[in-house]
């Protein structure tokens, strides 16, 4: 509480002086002696049964309570399972206020490392795709194929589910060239992005294209500027549809994957038709150098070389078209691209898998982050209650105060 | 800095408790007025203050101010809970004192102590009876040291006109 320091009076301090060196037996002052003697007469002494109680209670540091059991005034033991009391109330807002927001920050803690790792954790999604139907698939993330594993794709029959066949066989009877039960071709892609540090960009190209011959495919076209930071590498790739996943493993391990994705495509009607349209041609063409043979006249000989010359354009045709379709369902077309990593770009340095040093440092950091936004969301739910508190603290403290105080200006103190 | 240290804690607390035990009753007696009350009171004063003595902090006041100001509160409370006057001495103590040959100064001397209102009561029980400095009493009534001071000077200037009756 605050108090003004006044000045004293000159003459009253003096008269203090003299009092004070009166009642230490300094100065002779008579009236002064006449007070303190009547004061000190007067003064009630205690009775030797309280003293001794007393002596007791002091000597035992107030031990038993059992002593002070019949006294009205209220002891400090007395009173303190209700400071307790209040204090453990306090200490449980503050605890709950704490664990409410620790748990909240928790939470976001979470979040927010997951989305750090997102790319770890993301999914690969495989769209599959059968004649006019399509589906989509989720396959292990491209952290498990960074680890060194192929990414285990469902098999043929797996990705092109059974209502997709369904919906193929329905929409394939008005052509009649989806034979029921026959071997199906299916054609796949696959896009691979990747990333890695600009200094390994030209090594982790010349690795795409070793892999690449390793499983038996070929580079249909490619582009690679390895100019440090601003460098890239872009590949379109035909590989053996049977070795397709273990090319994708070996790409994998090459850098860090950034997304991967796949795509599977039902051609069978296309293969069909093409198949057809080559067999009907041969067809005609047989049965044109049947009549060829058999023709008397020019002019009869003339027309079906004519028509036999459109024949074999047809076989052509349709020849070029059949083993374009068999190279769709026997080569996966497959586009890879390789990027620098960038300072805070998506993919996080630690797509290895590896818990690395750097990987400790971002961690410690981001948990400092939270917890310093724990702290403050803490500070700012709790301050206004603790500063209701504070108040009421201090406006109790000045009430009992006052009220102390008016205890001896009752009208039963004038006397 | 607390009123004791583990190595010194109860030899501190029994220095203090022997020091002012006397002091303590008459003071707390002059507030609440009656024996048995003042009694409780004391004992109450004590045991507070053995159980706060760690967070006696020398630099707000010495022990002795300290102690008279838990005191001092114990005796309000009570008294306030009381709701009753509180004589400035005993009366049978005054009784007792009083013989009928008693010079007419002293007896005018005890008429104006007894005539005190409770506030200047205290001051003189603080100042006469326990023998507290001023800065000790103004600490003990929650006051500065000049208005201590200057409510002790007027109390003992009653008193001293009282001791101008002529014998």
């Amino acid at each position: 509480m605050f108090r003004r320091n006044e000045v004293l009076d000159p003459a009253v301090a003096a008269e203090l002086e003299a009092l004070d060196a009166a009642l230490a037996g300094e100065r002779l002052d008579v009236e002064i002696a006449l007070i303190l003697g009547e004061a000190r007469t007067a003064a009630p002494t205690m009775t030797p049964a309280f003293a001794d109680t007393l002596e007791r209670a002091v000597a035992s540091g107030f031990g038993r309570t059992g002593e002070l059991a019949s006294a009205p005034v209220k002891t400090a033991r007395a009173r303190r399972p209700r400071v307790r009391l209040v204090l453990a109330g306090a200490a449980a807002v503050v605890l709950l206020g704490g664990a409410g927001t620790v748990l909240l920050s928790s939470h976001a803690t979470n979040d927010m490392l997951t989305s750090s790792s997102d790319d770890k954790a993301r999914p690969l999604v495989a769209t599959v795709s059968s004649g006019s139907a399509a589906s989509t698939t989720a396959i292990a993330p491209s952290s498990d194929s960074a680890a060194g594993g192929a990414t285990e794709v469902a098999p043929e029959s797996a990705v092109a589910p059974a209502p997709a066949q369904s919906t193929a066989k329905r929409a394939a009877p008005s052509s009649g060239t989806t034979t029921p039960g026959a071997a199906r071709k299916v054609e796949r892609a696959a896009q691979l992005a990747l990333t890695t540090k600009a200094s390994d960009l030209q090594e982790a190209a010349d690795g795409v294209v070793r892999a690449t011959d390793r499983v038996g495919g070929y580079v249909q076209g490619s582009e690679v500027n390895a100019a440090g930071r601003n460098g890239y590498a872009q590949f379109d790739l035909r590989v053996p549809a049977d070795r397709l996943q273990e090319a994708l493993a070996a790409y994998s391990r090459l850098a860090s994957v950034r997304s991967r994705t796949q795509q599977t495509s039902d051609i069978t009607s296309t293969f069909n038709s093409a198949t057809e349209r080559l067999g009907d041609a041969r067809a005609e063409r047989r049965a044109l150098l049947r009549a060829l043979a058999k023709a008397t006249t020019a002019n009869e000989t003339a027309s079906l070389r004519a028509r036999l010359k459109l024949v074999n354009s047809e076989i052509s045709r349709a020849n070029g078209d059949l083993a374009a379709v068999k190279r769709r369902a026997s080569y996966s077309r497959v586009t890879v691209t390789i990027e620098p990593k960038r300072a805070g770009s998506a993919a996080p340095a630690a797509d290895d898998g590896r818990w690395t040093p750097g990987d400790a440092i971002g961690d410690a950091g981001r948990v400092l982050g939270v917890a310093a936004g724990v702290a403050i969301v803490g500070i700012a739910a709790i301050a206004p209650l603790a500063v209701l508190l504070a108040l009421g603290l201090l406006g109790t403290g000045a009430l009992r105060r006052r009220r102390r105080e008016a205890a001896l200006d009752g009208p039963g103190h004038a006397v | 800095m607390a009123l004791d240290t583990p190595n010194t804690a109860r030899p501190a607390f029994d220095a203090l408790y022997r020091a002012t035990a006397a002091d303590l009753y008459a003071y707390v007696a002059s507030i609440v007025g009656d024996r048995a009350t003042a009694e409780d009171v004391t004992m109450a004063a004590y045991e507070r203050a053995y159980r706060r003595r760690r967070t006696f902090d020398r630099s707000r006041g010495n022990e002795r101010a300290w102690l008279f100001g838990i005191a001092r509160n114990a005796a309000l409370d009570e008294l306030r809970r009381q709701r009753r006057s509180a004589p400035l001495f005993d009366e049978d103590m005054l009784a007792a004192a009083a013989p009928a040959d008693e010079p007419e100064q002293r007896l005018a001397v005890r008429a104006a102590l007894a005539g005190l209102d409770a506030r200047d009561r205290e001051l003189v029980a603080l100042k006469f009876v326990a023998g507290l400095t001023n800065a000790e009493i103004a600490d003990v009534i929650g006051t500065t040291s000049t208005n201590a001071g200057t409510r002790l000077h007027r109390v003992v200037a009653k008193l001293r006109e009282a001791c101008h009756v002529p014998s």
